[in-house]
């Protein structure tokens, strides 16, 4: 199959979403007429979502629940779209000067925090300040390293920011966009503790959250864009696991849930499937550095033998697209179309283990239990073709446990599996993967020539250069194998059609309810 | 009898005090890092080793341990490391919450099981009797998890009697919570009823053939007016004791219920602080259950010692 | 002389017979043991009897109702459920015996020792045992998983070691019944060794109480085991044990129910089976 250029992707993830929502109405005669009218105010929205693991909190959050639930209560000053666009939210507009090395960033007008306190660049300022700084903890470090450092963010009037840049990077927006999740514009006297002070910018307030059972939100009245949000409240419910939410919403305790997984949900009865293109996948990482993959030929052997329309099926539903072992999703702009999709080849396999000398291939494969079937698919794909894995499943705590350093398991296993969450640009994949300094490498992949074509990538102005620079990084990727990569997941967002309308699915599982309302 | 029960009093302290110990060092030794499970995989080492100094984490052994002793018996149960919410709150709410769920169960129960064990034993032998009895039997058998899947599939899925989630809205009045808990309650009911029924139906059939019950027959007395004055005030001795053995059992053993059910009750408390290293919370948690089950274990005792004038008086039985 | 009874009675009453006094139902006993009968040769036989390797995947077939190729259907893998049911019947029944065995001997020592010594000694034994009781299982559970790994032997240590409190106990009140005896006195006053009297004297004597607490125990393996796997801290990953697959299948009740179902009424089976065996013996036993 070859890789589909994403403006193909979009018509048809778009077709893809609109033949489901018509499949979904059509066979239904009933259908609503109010479907298709304007939409009216009114209506509370039930919506599901996994226990957050943690207490509530913008600068240091990373699982989707605590995402998606300060997503609906605070802003960005840039959204992104299901499909990676990006969208003007409290910042207007912005230009890239000096070789895309400053940033100029002009803010809306007319916006207030929920406590009436206007936004202004101050806040803005101190809201990056705030992720910027160390004592803060904020993962969002690890997305500005390298990029911005503390004291690059000034205030240049009340109503524009001025980022300056340790080195060109030429989609530093994405940077400050809901790419970067943690970057939320919160008040400039902001100091912790959400859940007590949840001020933003967003459609909703927090009326009431319980770490245990869920929270309570009600409209924003000073919502920026008048007349919206159409929805009075939204009810948010914690779920202990995903079969549990997955059962509430097909009997109608729930109207939709923040994630949903793919293979679980079905399209019965109410519930519809809103599908989209991703750049979620999770990476089989091979450490290049010791046996049994210390030689290519043995890393090319695991990839030709895997049937990957085969794992699109098993581990998501078939709605995703076919990865080639580079990290350039069929998504981004920049992804590659003329390297051949590698598949499964019993007969190459075979060659390539008797060229590296290897006559019996057996390895351990680390993971943890949310990756549990990948795993069992892998390791029964692996059987057919003579390569035996031996399941090595660790609890999540003691796989991400450690030190990052030296010996942490999902950084230093002979091969692990990692689930990686979308990111609206391949640099966020490749630079912390695949480079010699990268703090992800888990496979301890160098390659200069690499590291080389990657600095271009960013500092290219324009998409010519990029697609140049991808060229040159997935050839390499694709050769050497230190990722396999068999999919990139598709995402799916389930929600009660015969209630309510406008729910989207998105890649990254991002909320935003602003336009959806009830029928 | 007061000798017993104030040796056994006194035990309590020095157990609670050895399970602590026990916990705190059981956590030492799991893997994971609870740094990590509040920061996520991606924060730096640096940011993580920041935050468990902050914490204290990083102390030794003995000496966290001393000072959480000493808070904890001053009343200062700590802040849970993850959730950020005073431990001692969090606990005691997710305890009413299982505390709810078990009586409501127990009360559910106890009327059941001494109908069926009555029946069973009056009707002793006969085809009432051998069906209810080898129900009883099954269903005690079949691990609640799996009842209560069932019971989901049926009446909760497909014909909506009943709400999915054990857990109501804030606010809602108490039936309309009773209403959430009618399934994992059901469930854990079916588990319990045999045992118990079992107890009632030997007391009732030993009543039945008992001296007095044949005169008051003779006498021309009604089958009602002989079973609720005999045959049930002998039963609850033995009624009792199974019942106590089935209220330890419902206060510990109800964690895969609140699993199956997301029901958010203090059996999946200690189950997510044990996996994510929650010291603070474990330890509350887990000594807050060992003093409940000490104590009903004790109550049980005694309440069986009450009602067993034997015992009581100290008859060699 | 009066002597007060220091069994504590929280004990768990032996229950009574499923059959009450003098008519004896052979149909139970018999149920019961063809049904551990059967498993147990499905325990040691399945390889023979699978129709399919219980792992071997086929996602083209993912979800095949039973009935056809696939008698009990397939699950999301497209593995065969019959196969996958027989071969869980020997994880189980490997795990719940040897779980009793080892709680059985470790518990009826502990017992024996307890009943016979000193009021000091005794009370030590039994605010030990009763720590261990008051201990969260779930905790013991995680932690040995997380050192041992997610395998059959850590959860036969698991689940023995949570049962020796119990089986203790049992044998314990049992001891202190027969230390008054007349015969004890006698063993003690010819001079026995206190080893000799607990195990020559006093055992043989406590063994069908051992006997009550090895059928019972027996049944609560069965269940702990499922339970533990269902709580994600038992069986290997892929593993066909029951309660794993009860667990890892509850996704499907929607759309293929008989995923869950097949290892579920497998379970019930066996502690049924296992239960009625054990009822029939206590019955006999408290006839003798």
């Amino acid at each position: 199959m070859s890789v589909l250029s994403r403006r193909q992707l979009l018509a048809g993830a778009g077709g893809l979403g609109l033949v489901a929502l018509l499949a979904a109405c059509g066979v239904d005669d009933e259908e609503s007429p109010a479907a298709d009218g304007p939409a009216e105010q009114g209506g509370t929205l039930r919506a599901g979502t996994p226990t957050p693991p943690t207490a509530v909190e913008p600068v240091t959050m990373y699982d989707g629940s605590s995402i998606a639930l300060v997503q609906l209560i605070a802003d960005y000053l840039i959204w992104l779209d299901s499909d990676f666009t990006l969208v003007p939210r409290l910042a207007q507009k912005w230009t890239g000067t000096n070789q895309n090395k400053t940033w100029e960033f002009a803010l809306r007008e007319g916006v207030v925090f929920s406590d009436g306190t206007p936004l202004d660049a101050t806040a803005v300022k101190a809201s990056f300040d705030r992720l910027l700084d160390p004592a803060s903890k904020s993962a969002a470090l690890s997305a500005f390293d390298g990029v911005l450092s503390p004291g690059g963010v000034a205030v240049k009037d009340p109503k524009t920011v001025v980022f300056t840049l340790d080195r060109a990077f030429s989609d530093f927006p994405y940077l400050v966009s809901a790419g970067n999740y943690n970057a939320v514009i919160l008040k400039a006297d902001y100091a912790g503790d959400f859940t007590k002070n949840a001020i933003g910018t967003g459609p909703f307030t927090l009326k009431s959250y319980n770490a245990s059972t869920g929270a309570s939100l009600v409209r924003n009245p000073k919502y920026w864009e008048s007349g919206k949000p159409y929805l009075d409240g939204v009810e948010v419910r914690f779920y202990q696991d995903s079969q549990a939410e997955q059962l509430a919403l097909q009997s109608g305790e729930l109207d939709t849930l923040f994630i949903t997984e793919p293979s679980v949900v079905q399209a019965v009865g109410d519930i519809a499937l809103d599908e989209v293109g991703g750049t979620g996948m999770t990476a089989l990482t091979l450490r290049v550095d010791r046996a049994p993959f210390d030689k290519k030929e043995v890393r090319q052997a695991v990839a030709y033998a895997l049937d990957r329309p085969a794992v699109n099926q098993a581990v998501n539903d078939g709605i995703g697209e076919l990865g080639n072992d580079h990290l350039y999703a069929p998504l981004f702009a920049s992804a590659p179309s003329e390297i051949p999709q590698r598949a499964k080849d019993p007969a190459k396999v075979k060659e390539l283990l008797a060229a590296a000398g290897v006559s019996k291939l057996a390895f351990p494969l680390t993971f943890d239990p949310p990756n549990k079937d990948y795993a069992l698919v892998i390791q029964a794909q692996l059987k057919e073709v003579g390569i035996e894995v031996k399941l090595d499943q660790r609890t999540s705590a003691a796989f991400y446990g450690g030190n990052q350093e030296s010996d942490t398991p999902w950084l230093f296993t002979t091969a692990n599996l990692v689930s990686w969450a979308g990111r609206a640009v391949p640099s966020q994949f490749v630079n912390p993967m695949v480079t010699s300094t990268g703090v992800w490498n888990g496979s301890k992949y160098k390659n200069p020539a690499l590291d080389a074509a990657l600095t271009a990538y960013d500092a290219a102005t324009d998409d010519a250069g990029r697609k140049k620079q991808a060229k040159i990084i997935a050839a390499a990727l694709h050769e050497d194998v230190p990722v396999v990569l068999s999919l990139w997941n598709g995402a799916v967002r389930a929600y009660n059609k015969r209630k309510f309308r406008g729910i989207k699915a998105h890649p990254s599982w991002y909320v935003d309810y602003t336009n959806v309302s009830a029928i | 009898m007061r000798h017993l029960l104030l040796r056994r009093l006194a035990a309590i302290p020095l157990t609670l005090l050895a399970i602590s110990a026990l916990v705190f060092l059981a956590t030492e030794v799991l893997p994971g890092d609870v740094a990590r499970q509040i920061l996520g995989r991606e924060a730096s080492d640096a940011t993580a080793a920041q935050l468990r100094d902050e914490l204290g984490l990083d102390r030794p052994l003995p000496v966290r341990y001393a000072d959480w002793l000493v808070s904890f018996f001053s009343g200062d149960w700590g802040t849970s490391y993850t959730l950020k919410v005073p431990v001692r709150e969090l606990v005691f709410e997710r305890l009413g919450a299982s505390m709810l769920l078990a009586v409501f169960a127990f009360v559910l129960l106890v009327p059941v099981a001494l109908l069926i064990g009555v029946l069973a034993g009056l009707y002793h032998d006969r085809p009432v009797d051998r069906i209810l009895s080898v129900t009883g039997l099954a269903l005690g058998a079949t691990p609640e998890f799996v009842t209560g899947v069932v019971l989901m599939v049926v009446f909760a899925v497909s014909l909506r009697w009943f709400p999915v989630s054990a857990q109501a809205d804030p606010g809602a009045s108490l039936v309309n919570r009773l209403e959430h808990l009618v399934l994992p309650a059901v469930s854990l009911v079916l588990l319990c009823l045999g045992y118990v029924a079992r107890h009632v139906r030997a007391s009732t059939v030993a009543s039945v053939r008992s001296p007095y019950v044949r005169a008051a027959e003779l006498r021309g007395a009604s089958r009602f007016s002989i079973v609720t004055r005999h045959v049930l005030r002998n039963s609850t001795v033995p009624a009792t004791s199974a019942l106590g053995v089935q209220a330890q059992f419902l206060l510990g053993g109800l964690v895969s219920v609140e699993l199956l059910f997301n029901y958010p009750g203090i059996g999946a408390l200690l189950l997510t602080a044990a996996l994510d290293k929650d010291l603070p919370t474990l330890q509350a948690a887990a000594l807050v259950l060992g003093f409940c089950y000490l104590l009903i274990t004790l109550a049980v005792d005694v309440v069986y010692r009450l009602l067993d004038p034997r015992l009581r008086l100290g008859v060699a039985v | 002389m009066t002597s007060v009874i220091s069994a504590p009675p929280h004990t768990p009453v032996a229950p009574p017979p499923v059959v009450s006094g003098s008519r004896r139902w052979p149909v139970a006993l018999g149920l019961g043991l063809l049904i551990l009968l059967t498993w147990t040769l499905v325990a040691l036989f399945w390889r023979h009897l699978a129709p399919f390797d219980p792992s071997s995947q086929n996602p083209a077939d993912k979800f095949a109702s039973p009935g056809g190729e696939h008698w009990l259907g397939t699950d999301q893998f497209g593995r065969d459920v019959f196969s996958r049911v027989l071969a869980g019947a020997g994880s189980v029944l490997a795990i719940a015996p040897l779980a009793t065995i080892g709680a059985l001997i470790v518990g009826t020592a502990v017992g024996l020792v307890a009943g016979a010594s000193g009021r000091w000694v005794d009370e030590a034994v039994m605010r030990v045992l009763d720590t261990l009781t008051v201990f969260p299982a779930i905790i013991a559970s995680i932690l040995f998983v997380a050192l041992l790994g997610q395998s059959t032997p850590v959860l036969i240590l698991v689940i023995g070691l949570a049962f020796v409190p119990i089986v203790a106990r049992s044998v314990r009140a049992a001891t202190l019944v027969e230390r008054d005896k007349p015969y004890v006195e006698a063993a003690r006053l010819r001079g026995e060794p206190t080893w000799s009297l607990l195990l020559r004297e006093i055992l043989p004597n406590v063994l069908t109480t051992v006997l009550v607490e090895a059928t019972a125990r027996l049944g609560d393996a069965v269940f702990a085991a499922a339970t533990l796997s269902f709580l994600g801290l038992g069986a290997a990953p892929g593993s066909p044990d029951w309660g794993a697959s009860v667990a890892d299948n509850r996704a499907w009740l929607q759309i293929a129910p008989w995923t869950a179902l097949a290892p579920a009424l497998a379970i019930a089976s066996l502690v049924v089976g296992v239960a009625l065996v054990a009822d029939d013996l206590r019955a006999r036993t408290e006839r003798s």
